[in-house]
C-alpha cells in the first residue's frame, strides 16, 4: 500500500520527486511541481489533517529535479528557468528524527547559478560540496568551489540522465543519441601560474609551448624567457624583437622562428640555445609557416612568398619565390607540402596550389573559407596518386581536399561543419584519431570529429591573446599556455581521457530516412543534420558521419555506379541537395561530396541591404529517388514542399548537376515519391498531404526520347483523407500492379491499377489497423508490412481476384517496437525470413519467420528481435 | 534569415497574424467547426488551458456573432499561465486537476448551469522524447476530461488535443465510456509531420453510478503489457477537416499570394513572463559560462506550514 501511495505522489507531482527516510513514520517526499514550487511531504504522518511540511518557492518554471544531500543540510533543485538553486537547511535542533528535522528546519535559498543554456534536467549534490548537473544543452557541468568544468557527451544531443559514484569519483550519463558514457571526475584540467608579468611592466607578445612543456615567451620589451619546471631563464634579448609579428615553432619543436615588421628573422634552437639573426627582407614579414622540420615559407608585404631551407646550423638557403595575385594585402596562414606542390591557405580564406619553380599559383579557390582566413592544414592518407589534405578556417568549416600529384590539381572532397568558428589546429592521436582545437566564445575546445564530441572545454578568455599548445603522452593530454585576463601567464594541463563510452550512440534526433547500400550497410539521414553510414549486423558499427547539411536531412537514395562505388543522394530542409560518391575498398572507405546544391533562383549578394524580402518561400526537399537514364547519366527526382516535382540530371563523368524540370505541380506538399516502370513507360509516383497519388510520365528523360512531357499527371486519384506518408509498388501480372499506401488517416490502403497505355484504378480497399498515422510500408506477394507511430509493425495478408475486381487484406500478426515516432521501415526478404529495420526516434531490427503464413488459420506467430540502437 | 523567414515557412503562422489571431491554432478550431458544427447553438463554453487565447478568440467571435441574445453567451477560459485579456471572455487562473477550479468555473454560469461545450488545446512543455510527451499529453487530456465531467451538460461536446501514439487506443476507449460518439479529427492546418490530432467527443453521458471525483484526476492506470498487445479490431473513425482547396500547412508558399503585397507583421500577442526570461541575459553573457546570482529574498519564499 505504501508504495502505491508513493507512486501516486510521484505521478501527481508530474515533474520530479525524490524521497528519503528509513521507516514509514519518517518517509519524506520532496516533489517539484508544475506550479514552480517544491513541496515537502510526510506521506504517512499527518498533523491537523495536513501532511505538507514545507513549501519552497524561488524557481520561475516547472521543477525538473530535486536532490537532498546525505546529511539533510542542502537541497538542490533544477528548473525550466535554466537555474540551479541551492537551498540551505538549518536544523532546529540536533539529533532529531527525519520527520522532525524536516518539519522544524529553516530552509532558505543560499544561491542560484546558471551553468546551462537550456533546461536543466538534473543536479547532484556531492558530499565534497561539488555540484554535478546535466541539461538539455548536452553539457555535463561540475561546479567546485573554485572552478566549473564542462563536458559534452555527444554533439547536438541532450543529456537525459546522470548519476555519480562519489567513492570512485565516477559519473555516468545517458543522452538522447542513445549513448551511455562513464566519466572520471578526477581527470579535470589543472592549471598553474607560470609568471605574473604585470610587475615587470611588460606583456607577452607571443609564446610557444614545446613538447617537454618548456614555454618560450617573447615579452613586449624584446626579452625571450624560457619557463620550465618552475624556473625561468632569460634566453635572448634583442630590441628588434619588439616589433615581432610571428613566433612559430617547427613541427619537431626544436626550432623557434621570430620574424619582425622590420624584415628581420631570428631562429632559436631549443636544444642548444643557438641563435641565428639576419635581415632577410626590406619589407615587413607578416607570416611564417613551417612545412616540415627543415623548410619554411615566409610571406612579406606585397604578397610575396619566399621558400627557404633551414639547415641544422640555422642558416637559411633560399629555394623559391611565389606570389599571390590579389589587390589587397594577402599572406599565407597555413600550408602543407605534397611532393613538389605547396597547398596553402591565406588570410582572406582563399586556397592556392603552388608548384615549385612556378611563381604563380596553378590553382585557386577564392575565399572558400570565408573572408576571415584559413587557420590550419593537415595531411591525411596518402594514396598512390593522390593525397588527402584537410583545412580549417574561421568560417567554422573543415574541408577535405584531394591533391593529385600526378595531374597536379586539387578538388574538394567534402566539408564538415565544426562546433567552433575559430579552429586553429588539426592533428591526429593514437587514442582519439583526428583532433581539432579551437576557440569557442571564451573557451578553448578540443573536438573529436570521429566521436563527434568536444573532448575538453577550458575557459581561457578566447583567442585574442598570446597562447600556444602542445600535445603530450601520445596526444592524450594537452599543455596549453596563455596570458590570462589578470595579467598572469597560466599553464593548463588538459587531459583528454576522462570519458569512456559504455554504449555507442546513433543519431541524436529523429532518423528521417534510411537506404540500403549493401546487404548490411545502411545510410541514414536525420533531423540532427547528419548523414551516417552504418553497418548493421549483430551490433551497430558507425563508419562515417557526414555533417554538412545546413538543415535536417529528410531523404536519402542510393545507386550502384560500378562495383564498390555508390552514388548517394541526400536532400533536406532549406531545399538542399547533396550528391556523394562512396568508394568501398576492403576496409577502407572513401567518401566524396560531389555536388552540393541549394535551390534558389537568384542569389542576392547582400540580402540584408534589400528592404523587401524576396518573394520565394522556404522550400524543403521532402523526398528523393534516383535512376539511370538510357544515356548513363543519373535522373534525380525530388519531391518538394512547394508541391513541385523537380527533376535533375547528374552527369557522373563531369560531376555536373542540372535542373531539367520544375514545372510539374502537384498542388499540395509532396510527401513521398516512388519510381516505377509500367509497361514501357517510366513513371514517378508522388503522394501529397491531401491524400492524392499522382502518376507522372517521365519517359522523356529516362529514355532520352523526343516525346513531349506533359505538365499534368497522367493519372491522379485520391486514396486517403489526408497525407500519404508511405507507399510501395508491386507488380502482379498482365499489366496489373498493386500500390500499397499508408496514410495520416491511420489507414492501410491497397489499390490495384491496370496499365497498358493508360493507367486506371481497378479496385481498392482500405482498413484501419493502426491507431496512429501509418508511416512505413513494404508489400510482398501475399503479405504487406506496415509500421505506424503507434509503435506497432503489423503483418497483413492480402489477395485479389482480378476478374471480380476485388482485393482483400487482413492483419494476422503484430510486433511492438520501442522505437517511438517511426518514420519508415526497410524490409529484406530471403526465403521465408524477413529482416525488418524500423527507424524513427531510434532504430530497431528484427527478423520474422513467414513459414507459418501459408497455413490456415494462422498459428501463433514467431518473431525474434534484437534491439540495435535506440 | 530575415524577419519574414517564419512567414515563409508556415502559411498559417502568417495568416494568424494577418487575421489577428494570437496563435495559428485558431484555424484548427475553425476547421474542426466547419466539419462538425460543434459551435452551432452553443451558448456556454469552457476553454481549458486557454493561453495564449486563440481558441477563446474563435469562440468569442463565433458565439457573439451567431447569437441573437448576446447576454446568454458566456465563455470561461482557464489556464495556469497568465493570459492577456480578451473582450467577452471571463478568465480564471487555476489548476484543472482541482475541484475548486471546477466549482469556480460553474459559479461563473448563472445558477450553476452546466455548459454546452468544453474545449481543450493544452500541451505540456514538450521534452523531445516523443513517447514521454505522448504519455504526458494523454494524462493532461484525462485531467481535462475529468474536470469536464463536472461541467458538461448531458449531450454536450468535448474537443481535446491528443498526440497519436502507442497508447491512443486506450485513451480513446476511456473517452468512449463518457461519450456516445468519439471521432479523431485532423484539421489541415495541423501539419502532417506533427503527431497532434483532436478528439471530437459528442453526446456526453455520465456512466450509471459514476460520480465526478478529483481523487484520481489523471485516471491513472497501466497501459497494456507487451504480450497483450494484439491487432486491434476496434474501429475509431478518423476525419480530416478543412476544405481540399484550403491552405496546406506543410506546403511552402511564396510571400505574395494571389498578387497581394506581402507585409511583415509582428505576432498578435507575445509570451507573458516565460520561465526563461530571467536567464536570457545571464546565459548569453560573453566570457562567462557559469553565472552565480545572489538570492533576492523578496522573491524567494519558504513557507512553513506547521508550528
Amino acid at each position: 500500500m505504501k508504495y502505491v501511495y508513493l507512486i501516486l505522489f510521484i505521478i501527481m507531482s508530474r515533474y520530479s520527486a525524490t524521497s528519503i527516510g528509513e521507516d514509514e513514520e519518517n518517509i519524506i517526499v520532496f516533489s517539484g511541481t508544475v506550479f514552480r514550487e517544491i513541496v515537502i511531504w510526510s506521506p504517512f504522518r499527518r498533523l491537523n489533517g495536513l501532511n505538507i511540511l514545507q513549501r519552497l518557492q524561488m524557481h520561475e518554471g516547472v521543477i525538473f529535479s530535486i536532490t537532498v544531500n546525505k546529511s539533510n543540510s542542502i537541497i538542490s533543485s533544477t528548473s525550466d528557468d535554466r537555474s540551479i538553486v541551492i537551498w540551505k537547511v538549518e536544523a532546529f535542533a540536533e539529533h532529531q528524527n527525519t520527520y522532525d528535522h524536516w518539519k522544524f528546519a529553516k530552509i532558505t535559498p543560499a544561491y542560484s547559478f546558471y551553468a546551462h543554456k537550456a533546461r536543466v534536467w538534473k543536479s547532484i549534490l556531492m558530499q565534497s560540496g561539488n555540484i554535478l548537473s546535466a541539461g538539455e544543452d548536452g553539457q555535463i557541468c561540475l561546479k567546485t568551489s573554485l572552478r566549473t568544468y564542462q563536458w559534452e557527451e555527444s554533439r547536438g544531443s541532450q543529456v537525459r540522465s546522470l548519476d555519480c559514484m562519489e567513492i570512485k569519483n565516477l559519473a555516468a550519463s545517458g543522452c538522447t543519441s542513445g549513448s551511455v558514457g562513464l566519466w572520471s571526475l578526477d581527470t579535470v584540467p589543472k592549471s598553474e601560474i607560470l609568471a605574473d608579468y604585470k610587475k615587470d611592466n611588460r606583456y607577452p607578445k607571443h609564446l610557444v609551448v614545446l613538447s617537454n612543456n618548456g614555454t618560450y615567451v617573447l615579452y613586449s620589451d624584446g626579452h625571450v624567457v624560457l619557463y620550465k619546471n618552475n624556473t625561468s631563464n632569460n634566453i635572448y634579448q634583442n630590441d628588434v624583437l619588439c616589433c615581432t609579428l610571428t613566433m612559430v615553432k617547427s613541427p619537431c619543436e626544436t626550432k623557434v622562428t621570430f620574424t619582425t615588421s622590420s624584415g628581420h628573422i631570428v631562429i632559436l634552437k631549443s636544444t642548444s640555445a643557438q641563435v641565428f639573426f639576419d635581415k632577410i627582407s626590406p619589407d615587413k614579414i607578416v607570416s611564417t609557416i613551417w612545412l616540415n622540420n627543415s623548410q619554411i615559407i615566409i610571406c612579406c608585404r606585397g604578397n610575396k612568398i619566399f621558400y627557404y631551407e633551414v639547415f641544422e646550423d640555422l642558416k637559411l638557403n633560399h629555394l623559391d619565390t611565389f606570389c599571390i595575385c590579389s589587390k589587397t594585402s594577402s599572406w599565407i596562414t597555413a600550408a602543407v607540402l605534397v611532393e613538389n606542390l605547396i597547398f596553402a591557405g591565406c588570410n582572406e580564406g582563399s586556397i592556392y596550389l603552388f608548384k615549385l619553380n612556378h611563381q604563380e599559383p596553378i590553382q585557386l579557390f577564392s575565399k572558400i573559407h570565408s573572408f576571415a582566413g584559413v587557420t590550419a592544414m593537415w595531411t591525411h592518407e596518402k594514396y598512390s596518386n593522390f593525397t588527402v589534405i584537410s583545412s580549417v578556417g574561421r568560417d567554422g568549416h573543415h574541408r577535405y581536399w584531394n591533391v593529385s600529384t600526378q595531374s597536379e590539381s586539387v578538388y574538394e572532397i567534402r566539408c564538415d561543419i565544426l562546433p567552433t568558428k575559430w579552429p586553429f589546429v588539426i592533428t591526429t592521436s593514437l587514442v582519439h584519431g583526428l583532433l581539432i582545437c579551437g576557440f569557442k566564445e571564451s573557451n578553448l575546445i578540443v573536438y573529436s570529429p570521429i566521436e563527434q564530441r568536444i573532448l575538453a572545454t577550458v575557459p581561457c578568455g578566447g583567442g585574442h591573446r598570446a597562447w600556444d599548445l602542445t600535445f603530450n603522452n601520445d596526444r592524450d593530454s594537452i599543455c596549453f599556455v596563455c596570458s590570462s585576463s589578470s595579467n598572469k601567464l597560466e599553464l593548463n594541463e588538459i587531459p583528454l581521457h576522462g570519458h569512456h563510452t559504455l554504449l555507442k550512440g546513433f543519431h541524436s534526433m529523429i532518423v528521417n530516412c534510411m537506404a540500403k547500400v549493401t546487404a548490411d550497410l545502411m545510410i541514414t539521414g536525420s533531423d540532427d543534420t547528419t548523414v551516417r553510414l552504418t553497418r548493421f549486423n549483430d551490433s551497430v558499427h558507425n563508419l562515417l558521419i557526414l555533417r554538412s547539411h545546413i538543415s535536417s536531412v529528410r531523404s536519402v537514395s542510393c545507386l550502384t555506379l560500378k562495383p564498390n562505388v555508390y552514388i548517394i543522394v541526400t536532400v533536406g530542409g532549406r531545399a538542399q541537395l547533396k550528391i556523394w560518391t562512396l568508394n568501398i575498398t576492403n576496409n577502407d572507405m572513401y567518401c566524396e561530396e560531389s555536388i552540393s546544391h541549394l535551390l534558389k533562383t537568384k542569389q542576392e549578394k547582400k540580402p540584408w541591404r534589400t528592404v523587401l524580402p524576396s518573394n520565394e518561400g522556404e522550400t524543403r526537399f521532402m523526398d528523393v529517388c534516383v535512376q539511370y537514364t538510357k544515356s548513363k547519366s543519373i535522373l534525380i527526382s525530388v519531391g518538394c514542399s512547394d508541391g513541385i516535382l523537380r527533376l535533375y540530371n547528374y552527369d557522373t563523368n563531369n560531376k555536373t548537376l542540372s535542373l531539367i524540370e520544375d514545372n510539374l505541380d502537384c498542388n499540395s506538399c509532396i510527401l513521398k515519391i516512388l519510381p516505377v516502370q509500367l509497361n514501357s513507360y517510366h513513371y514517378v509516383l508522388t503522394t501529397d498531404t491531401k491524400g492524392f497519388i499522382n502518376f507522372w510520365d517521365i519517359s522523356k528523360y529516362v529514355d532520352n526520347s523526343d516525346v513531349d512531357l506533359s505538365f499534368t499527371p497522367k493519372y491522379r486519384h485520391c486514396l486517403h483523407q489526408s497525407g500519404i506518408n508511405c507507399c510501395d509498388w508491386l507488380e502482379i501480372k498482365n499489366y496489373y500492379g498493386l500500390i500499397t499506401t499508408g496514410g495520416d488517416d491511420q489507414r492501410l490502403s491497397l489499390s490495384i491499377f491496370h496499365y497498358e497505355d493508360t493507367v486506371t484504378l481497378l479496385c481498392n480497399t482500405s482498413i484501419y489497423i493502426h491507431f496512429s498515422q501509418v508511416t512505413g510500408i513494404k508489400a510482398y506477394n501475399q503479405f504487406v508490412i506496415t509500421a505506424s507511430v503507434d509503435q506497432k509493425i503489423i503483418f497483413s495478408s492480402w489477395n485479389c481476384d482480378l476478374s471480380s475486381k476485388t482485393v482483400q487484406v487482413l492483419p494476422f500478426a503484430s510486433y511492438f517496437t520501442t522505437v517511438a515516432d517511426i518514420h519508415g521501415l526497410i524490409a529484406h526478404k530471403n526465403g521465408d525470413k524477413v529482416k525488418v529495420i524500423v527507424y524513427g526516434q531510434g532504430v530497431e531490427t528484427f527478423h520474422a519467420d513467414m513459414s507459418s503464413l501459408t497455413q490456415s488459420p494462422p498459428p501463433p506467430y514467431t518473431i525474434s528481435a534484437i534491439i540495435l540502437a535506440r | 534569415m530575415g524577419k519574414s523567414s517564419k512567414d515563409k515557412r508556415d502559411i498559417y503562422y502568417r495568416l494568424a497574424k494577418e487575421q489577428g489571431w494570437r496563435a495559428r491554432s485558431a484555424f484548427k478550431l475553425i476547421q474542426i467547426n466547419s466539419q462538425f458544427h460543434v459551435l452551432d447553438g452553443v451558448k456556454r463554453v469552457v476553454d481549458l488551458c486557454a493561453a495564449p487565447g486563440s481558441w477563446s478568440q474563435v469562440l468569442s467571435k463565433a458565439l457573439y456573432s451567431d447569437s441573437e441574445d448576446k447576454d446568454d453567451v458566456k465563455i470561461v477560459a482557464v489556464d495556469l499561465q497568465s493570459m492577456a485579456p480578451l473582450p467577452g471572455v471571463v478568465q480564471l487562473k487555476g489548476d484543472i486537476t482541482k475541484e475548486s477550479t471546477a466549482n469556480e468555473i460553474l459559479a461563473q454560469f448563472d445558477g450553476g448551469q452546466l455548459v454546452d461545450l468544453v474545449v481543450f488545446d493544452g500541451a505540456p512543455d514538450v521534452t523531445g522524447l516523443h513517447d514521454l510527451d505522448e504519455y504526458v499529453q494523454a494524462q493532461l487530456l484525462l485531467a481535462a476530461l475529468n474536470i469536464t465531467t463536472y461541467l458538461l451538460k448531458p449531450g454536450g461536446t468535448f474537443i481535446g488535443k491528443i498526440f497519436r501514439g502507442k497508447d491512443s487506443s486506450l485513451l480513446i476507449s476511456q473517452l468512449e465510456i463518457f461519450f456516445g460518439d468519439v471521432v479523431v479529427a485532423k484539421p489541415c492546418s495541423s501539419r502532417n509531420s506533427s503527431i497532434e490530432s483532436f478528439v471530437v467527443c459528442r453526446d456526453f453521458r455520465l456512466p450509471d453510478g459514476y460520480k465526478p471525483t478529483m481523487a484520481n484526476p489523471l485516471m491513472t492506470n497501466d497501459s497494456l503489457s507487451w504480450d497483450e498487445m494484439d491487432v486491434h479490431r476496434v474501429i475509431t473513425p478518423f476525419v480530416a477537416c478543412g476544405s481540399l482547396s484550403g491552405f496546406d500547412a506543410d506546403k511552402t508558399y511564396p510571400l505574395e499570394i494571389d498578387g497581394l503585397q506581402y507585409i511583415q507583421r509582428n505576432p498578435v500577442q507575445g509570451p507573458i513572463a516565460p520561465p526563461y526570461e530571467k536567464s536570457k541575459p545571464l546565459i548569453t553573457t560573453k566570457g562567462t559560462s557559469v553565472v552565480q546570482t545572489p538570492i533576492d529574498q523578496g522573491v524567494a519564499s519558504a513557507e512553513k506550514l506547521m508550528d
